[in-house]
């Protein structure tokens, strides 16, 4: 795994592997404080819901990640919840509403989003995004940690750093 | 005794009439696939309003059928999840409403526990103990039954369901929804000659993991369209299907000789793959298991199977309290 630190505090890594891309997912974890949200964006099949287990593994959950899209929301116990959500099934930002989000946000768990470009505005503007990218061959992930407040700053400087820099 | 049964956990508004948790005298199925086709799936706000306009016309109806009134009627059986909150609510409330309004006992039903009680509506000589495959869009589970309303979950999907994994395949290759009885009629039209994975890193467990055969197929068709040729489409669903059918058929069968089980059971939507029967027969020919599934009816969403579980777990267990709530992530126990 490769990590990079762009100018705007973003954090860039490259894996090999989707046990990278899970393990990626499972450091972010042990880092995650309660209220984090995370926004991930990417096609089917690159790497999302991997990213996902990851985290709870990461932040210690009694289950591991399964994929939401039947049931929308997934919850998993743990020391801190979390909410795993992909909205991709939803046509507008009114059905967003009809999931009470905002109670999901008042309740001191981490928040996770796939497809979820109908919460934008209904959910905290400070955020960590994330960007899911294809790279070369079939197991190559680019993905970008953009931060959206300064809470996720130096949670990304400190990924960059166990990731080792690219050459 | 006549059960009513009422399912609402998804796509499906279904009220049923079933004696003695085996014979259907009505089986009313209100779908709304037509509705969600054009989204590619489930979209659950409409889900919940249309549940909402139908039930009490669908309950009407499925009364009517029967041929009875509620006063014939010795027992309510409504889903209380795993599924959609929405319409989860709205099946449980008009259930527990029907029962507090006529005195009648309430049973609330695991929707996942009423898939292999589908079975039992069609094969009246079925009895436990018996190995149940479970193959839904929303659920993967191999469940090992040794006797009524007993199960232990012997393996469950890590990512994506089966059903899932058909329909985001369809999507990929532009077919529609649900993915299923697309994929299996153009797989037919194919051969299974495409390496999808590597290796199965589950081989070990009873678990299945459906993600990466789809990224597989996801990757072939972005390679595919990058070096502008056609897309393989029939070999590619004959391929994928193939990988999921074997998967599921080496989990199960796998089971039926350490458990010494000599009953199998298909059920849920991807229960209707004409190559996943024809591979669970066949093996099941060879090592002595005798297959069961379903009727087409009978794998997707149904309130007759809703009704039959309900029986067994009365019989066994009495009735559910009134203040029983909705549990869209519910569990088999």
């Amino acid at each position: 795994m490769k990590g990079e630190l762009l100018p705007d505090g973003s954090g860039v890594f490259v894996t090999e592997h989707p046990k990278e891309t899970e393990e990626l997912g499972a450091r972010l974890g042990r880092r995650l404080h309660s209220g984090a949200l995370l926004f991930l964006w990417g096609d089917l099949g690159s790497g999302k819901t991997l990213f996902t287990q990851g985290i709870t593994v990461g932040l210690q959950a009694e289950d591991q990640a399964t994929s939401p899209t039947f049931a929308l929301v997934h919850k998993y116990e743990g020391p801190i919840p979390i909410y795993h959500l992909d909205l991709y099934r939803l046509n507008s930002p009114a059905e967003v509403q009809a999931l009470a989000l905002e109670e999901m946000e008042a309740e001191a768990a981490v928040i996770i989003v796939e497809w979820g470009e109908y919460a934008q505005n209904i959910l905290s503007p400070h955020r960590l995004e994330v960007f899911f990218q294809r790279g070369a061959g079939d197991f190559e992930r680019t993905l970008i940690l953009k931060p959206q407040g300064e809470e996720y700053i130096d949670l990304i400087k400190e990924l960059v750093n166990d990731a080792g820099f690219r050459d | 005794m006549l059960v009513l049964g009422i399912e609402t956990s998804c796509d499906e508004t279904s009220v049923a009439v079933v004696e003695d948790g085996r014979r259907i005298l009505s089986n009313i199925i209100l779908s709304q696939i037509d509705k969600h086709a054009i989204f590619g799936g489930v979209v659950p706000e409409l889900a919940a309003r249309s549940h909402l306009e139908g039930i009490i016309q669908v309950i009407d109806t499925a009364l009517r059928q029967a041929g009875v009134g509620l006063k014939e009627i010795g027992l309510i059986a409504g889903t209380y999840g795993p599924g959609l909150i929405g319409g989860l609510l709205v099946g449980l409330s008009a259930a527990k409403a029907i029962a507090l309004s006529t005195e009648l006992p309430f049973i609330g039903v695991n929707h996942v526990e009423g898939h292999i009680y589908a079975n039992f509506l069609v094969h009246q000589e079925l009895v436990p103990p018996l190995l149940c495959l479970t193959v839904s869009g929303g659920h993967t589970n191999l469940v090992y039954m040794p006797e009524f309303t007993k199960y232990q979950i012997l393996g469950q999907t890590r990512d994506d369901a089966a059903g899932e994994a058909f329909d985001k395949v369809a999507r990929v290759l532009g077919l529609g929804y649900p993915g299923g009885p697309y994929i299996d009629r153009l797989a037919a039209e194919g051969h299974p000659v495409i390496q999808l994975t590597q290796t199965d890193a589950l081989a070990n467990t009873y678990d299945f993991s459906f993600s990466g055969v789809k990224t597989a197929v996801v990757n072939l068709v972005n390679s595919y369209k990058q070096k502008g040729r056609p897309i393989p489409q029939a070999d590619l669903a004959a391929s994928f299907q193939e990988y999921v059918v074997s998967v599921l058929a080496d989990r199960t069968f796998r089971a039926v000789e350490s458990l010494g089980v000599h009953t199998v059971l298909l059920s849920g939507g991807v229960a209707a793959n004409s190559q996943l029967r024809a591979r669970f027969k066949e093996l099941g020919a060879e090592r002595g298991a005798r297959v069961y599934y379903p009727p087409l009816e009978l794998c997707t969403d149904n309130a007759a199977m809703i009704a039959a579980c309900g029986y067994y777990r009365f019989c066994r267990c009495g009735p559910s309290g009134l203040d029983l709530p909705a549990n869209p992530r519910l569990k088999l126990a």
